[in-house]
């Protein structure tokens, strides 16, 4: 498990269509550290699933996903050692 | 009144298995290279497996005479790789687009409204000259054949089917699980939308049209109907169209997924620019991403599997130049190829380029 650390970045891709959403996560991953967390703010239900799938696959941890309105939605990543 | 209840109900189910399984064969054509993603494209090739084998069957019991789609070649290639770079560049293909529609976002819409004109002024309008051409290559003349792949390769179809079957069967595998499920896993979609696709079949031969699920077509016919106030254009598949975005419109409400989405005008010209090449790819090709790439390869037809084939081309040039960094990628081959200056090497790529492949 990779130690936590205090940094969190907070990514809005609310409107964004198919396929920036993972996309724009990714490039917002790769500028972390292992333990760095990204709150990413959607509301583009295929990217609800695409993004926790797409971080799984690349080792990142899923630590959270809420849903904070109507078609709103908001998952917290925290970046792998990987 | 039988083919608004007959093409209606297909199209909720339709819409809302669409909805629910957030299927669009462009994420699922573009995913596999650009994220390496197969999820989607496993849930495409079970439903056009499943409807294969239940289209076949119902062939076999002598139930069905379906229109075969006719094999333009160069329109079903040309068609096929501009409706496949289009849909990348809306983000959504032409199902995709119009389940989107349903919940709400606007790109999709205006997406919709480009690929709609862009259909009727291919087939009826300013273009129509360049669809005659391709449609009808020389030495084919006016009557292309409607060729199928057992015709061609000389083997009964259900040989051919059984084959795809088995091979799309051993290689989709096992569904694996994701932790922040929602909506359906693949192997769930991929059952509905074959097992509507294949109701389709019935429903829409019952209504005197000899063909399954399509969007272009339905696309088409509304927007025909809307500019020549011809009301004949409109057949099962308008039903059915108007159906699939109420049934998404009814999925993503039971579950807060549906509400008015604005991107930014940018991308709203993006998904213009996007459903007006689209409109212009299928309009050709004679058939999009379900005409085709779902109906089409339940009757083994050969345009259907050209069309698919090139669509998937398509799709991954767009996703190539747009995600992957292909204008640098490009650029570095070309160099490599043609050295400027003799003796001089190939310039070496710029630190910035470097790093954005790496991503």
């Amino acid at each position: 498990m990779t130690q936590e650390t205090d940094n969190v970045r907070t990514l809005d891709v609310r409107g964004e269509i198919c396929p920036y959403p993972v996309m724009k996560t990714r490039e917002a991953m790769d500028g972390l550290a292992p333990g760095d967390k990204l709150e990413i703010w959607l509301d583009y239900p295929l990217a609800l699933e695409e993004i926790p799938n797409w971080a799984e696959d690349a080792g990142h941890e899923v630590v959270a996903v809420e849903e904070t309105g109507n078609s709103e939605w908001r998952i917290r990543l925290k970046k792998g050692d990987a | 009144m039988t083919v608004v209840i007959m093409g209606g109900l297909v199209g909720l189910a339709f819409g809302y298995a669409l909805q629910r399984g957030r299927f669009c064969v462009n994420t699922a054509f573009r995913d596999v290279l650009v994220l390496r993603n197969s999820r989607l494209l496993r849930a495409w090739a079970l439903a056009v497996v499943v409807q294969l084998i239940g289209v076949q069957l119902v062939l076999a019991m002598g139930w069905l005479s379906p229109d075969i789609p006719p094999f333009w070649w160069p329109a079903n290639v040309v068609g096929g790789l501009l409706f496949g770079m289009g849909m990348v560049l809306a983000g959504g293909c032409a199902s995709g687009t119009c389940y989107r529609v349903g919940e709400g976002m606007l790109g999709s819409f205006v997406a919709l409204l480009g690929f709609g004109f862009m259909t009727v002024i291919v087939d009826q309008g300013a273009l129509h000259p360049l669809q005659h051409a391709l449609r009808t290559p020389l030495g084919m003349g006016d009557s292309a054949p409607a060729l199928t792949l057992s015709g061609l390769v000389g083997l009964p179809s259900w040989a051919i089917a059984g084959a795809l079957a088995l091979g799309v069967l051993a290689w989709i595998g096992r569904e694996r699980r994701i932790s922040a499920r929602r909506g359906w896993p693949w192997l769930a979609t991929g059952l509905a939308i074959g097992a509507v696709a294949l109701v389709a079949w019935l429903s829409s031969s019952a209504t005197g049209r000899y063909y399954g699920l399509s969007v272009t077509g339905p696309i088409r016919s509304i927007f025909q109907y809307l500019t020549t106030g011809d009301a004949s254009f409109i057949d099962w598949g308008s039903y059915m169209l108007l159906g699939l975005i109420g049934g998404a419109g009814l999925g993503g409400w039971l579950y807060g997924e549906r509400k008015l989405r604005v991107p930014q005008a940018s991308r709203l010209l993006q998904s213009l620019g996007g459903g007006l090449l689209m409109g212009f790819g299928a309009q050709v090709a004679g058939g999009c991403n379900i005409g085709h790439s779902l109906t089409g390869l339940a009757v083994l037809s050969g345009a259907s599997v050209v069309t698919t084939v090139a669509i998937v081309l398509g799709a991954w040039a767009m996703s190539f130049l747009m995600f992957m960094n292909g204008a640098v990628t490009l650029r570095r081959w070309a160099a490599q190829l043609i050295p400027i200056g003799q003796g001089k090497p190939a310039p070496e790529p710029s630190p910035e380029s470097m790093t954005a492949k790496e991503e």
